[in-house]
């Protein structure tokens, strides 16, 4: 699938959409809250290094750009079984959008509203959410070990 | 478009008996079938259908069963409609070779290594289980005696059958020597109990899945009836079966044992860890020190656990092959949330001979097992087990680790056991010990769609 581009473990998606006449002030809305708290519900998925979304075009399209781990698939079907109501409240404002709880028409709208990626770097193409937070867990305990010790 | 769906009550003698329960026959002969002449072949399957095992039929523990199965290149070779055709899911579409990267079909496993009939695209499944070897043979010659008169012809004949056990008489033991078929997930419906270990851990104890995981038109785990291909007609009550004929290395599994074991001991020990399970059955879960035969041979206690009280593995690993395929209630992060949306009912036997305990060199015989995986979604149950549970190891914080044992590993692949009192133990350039010798995707209908296809194409899609 061209329109994701992968280097070692992370793979980059991005989707443009219609939104709806007068649906971006609720759009809006939506992704603030959804983004506060350190992106509680986004955070739970354990998948996702970075998303973000952009209204833009005066208030017309919708910019959904995200860096994930593994296969694009499994990564989206994830999504669409854990947080289907959270993606209703996103593309529930946009175009055509079927609806989180129909796998595969989920998946054809947001691979057929997605872009190609031209360029990409990630400084960590090799390692996880899951490794990185395994990572930071453990240097957090070496910390106070050594304190302990010291 | 997709059928509307609505759930309908769930009828035991439409859904063929493979679709729900764990077959217990210690015979079986897998057919594979080309359709050459699809008018005479719609008659063939729809004649058979009124002889196919249901649900039901498996209450009085018949001795023998015979149960159909279509792929979608038998379903198009049949003349079934376009728009039929296309509302099948795009990976039964596609059929597995197609789907070899995402299922870690590579290297030695690749589709172009596949041997015959599985080198092409097969039509159809037949599968004749039985009690006894005879019954198997005599109800597979009747079955087939006039295939060729119907516009059809056999590909290969499969014979697999339980293993003999030191008495000689048959056991389920898989040929690296370890019990085999005890965990199987519970369904609603099904008529069989629902042992503890065997479906859902909630507050109320075990309970089982919903049958849409294993039917389609039924409800699922989210409470929804997902859409059905078109015409309901012929999928309601179906089910797909996965089939995957596998080959162990189980001399190359031995060698490795013996190579990272200092004595007989540790062997076991380190076996046990890889499988999650002693040779008896029994689970480290529930004893983590040493085999123990009677638990083992306990169907009440056998499976009942959760992992819960072991998220760190120390005494099931957490990369253990039983586990990753039923992580349970073990796993800590995020990924613990959808578990029993990718379960897999397990059919099948092995194949070939057991390679002597004292064989001093691989023997090059042709051994393993042929597995019917049966699911309501190839992509989310059986391709995401493939894929992220088997192998990977991010969703369980383990890294690229693949299962220790049936993972498609390469030589470099590890295995991490974690230890109390002692820094964990990591075994390390693992060499696969399962290949895949072929496979492909089968839809298996219920008994009225199969006795359907007797009528012409055109009233069948209309």
């Amino acid at each position: 699938m061209s329109v994701v581009l992968t280097t070692g473990k992370i793979s980059a998606l991005t989707a443009i959409t219609k939104i709806l006449p007068d649906h971006a002030d609720a759009l809006r809305k939506t992704l603030l809250g959804l983004t506060a708290a350190n992106g509680g519900k986004i955070s739970s998925l354990g998948t996702i290094h970075i998303v973000r979304w952009v209204i833009f075009d005066n208030d017309t399209r919708l910019l959904f750009a995200t860096n994930f781990d593994g296969d694009v698939e499994a990564y989206m079907r994830d999504f669409a079984e854990r947080a289907p109501d959270g993606i209703d409240a996103i593309w529930g404002h946009c175009e055509g959008y079927p609806g989180a709880r129909d796998y595969p028409k989920l998946r054809d709208y947001i691979l057929g509203s997605a872009i190609e990626t031209t360029g990409y770097y990630c400084a960590y193409p090799n390692s996880t959410v899951a490794d990185i937070n395994k990572a930071l867990d453990w240097k957090g305990k070496f910390d106070t070990f050594l304190d302990q010790i010291g | 478009m997709p059928a509307p769906s609505d759930a309908s009550a769930l009828d035991r003698n439409d859904i063929q008996g493979m679709a729900m329960r764990p077959y217990r026959f210690p015979f079986a002969r897998y057919h594979l079938l080309d359709v050459s002449d699809p008018a005479r072949a719609r008659q063939w399957f729809g004649g058979v259908a009124g002889r196919c095992t249901s649900v039901a039929d498996l209450d009085a523990s018949p001795p023998l069963a015979f149960n159909v199965a279509l792929s979608w290149q038998g379903l198009s070779a049949l003349g079934t409609s376009q728009p039929s055709l296309a509302s099948f899911p795009q990976e039964f579409q596609q059929g597995m070779a197609a789907r070899a990267d995402r299922l870690g079909d590579v290297g030695d496993s690749a589709p172009a290594q596949w041997e015959a009939p599985f080198d092409r695209r097969v039509h159809a499944l037949v599968v004749v289980s039985a009690m006894t070897s005879a019954d198997r043979d005599a109800a597979s010659t009747a079955m087939l005696s006039d295939i060729s008169d119907n516009g059809l012809s056999v590909l290969a004949a499969i014979d697999a059958q339980l293993l003999p056990g030191p008495d000689g008489r048959p056991v389920a033991i898989e040929h690296f020597g370890y019990r085999d078929g005890i965990t199987q997930p519970a369904i609603e419906g099904s008529g069989d109990p629902v042992l503890p270990g065997a479906g859902v851990h909630d507050t109320g104890g075990w309970r089982a899945l919903k049958a849409g995981e294993f039917v389609l038109g039924q409800l699922d785990e989210t409470g929804a009836v997902p859409d059905l291909p078109s015409p309901a007609s012929l999928s309601r009550n179906g089910s797909y079966v996965v089939l995957r004929k596998l080959h162990q290395h189980v001399f190359a599994f031995r060698d490795f044992l013996r190579h990272s074991a200092s004595d007989e001991t540790e062997f076991a020990l380190l076996a046990a860890k890889m499988m999650g399970r002693w040779q008896s059955g029994a689970p480290l879960a529930l004893a983590a020190e040493r085999d123990d035969p009677d638990l083992a041979a306990d169907a009440n206690r056998n499976n009942d656990f959760t992992y819960l009280d072991d998220l760190r593995g120390t005494n099931c690993p957490i990369g253990a092959h039983v586990r990753r395929l039923n992580p349970r209630s073990g796993l800590s992060g995020p990924n613990g949330a959808s578990v029993h949306r990718h379960r897999l009912l397990r059919q099948g036997l092995p194949y070939g001979s057991r390679l002597p305990a004292d064989a001093a060199a691989d023997d090059g015989a042709e051994r393993g097992a042929i597995m019917l995986l049966v699911n309501a979604d190839i992509a989310r149950q059986f391709e995401f087990v493939q894929k992220v549970w088997i192998n990977d190891g991010d969703f369980a914080g383990l890294g690229g680790d693949k299962d220790p044992v049936i993972g498609g590993n390469d030589g470099s692949g590890s295995f991490t056991i974690p230890r109390t009192g002692a820094p964990r133990r990591r075994l390390q350039s693992l060499p696969a010990f399962v290949s895949t010798r072929g496979g492909e995707y089968f839809f298996l209908p219920g008994i009225a769609a199969l006795r359907s296809l007797a009528e012409s194409p055109a009233e069948q899609t209309s």
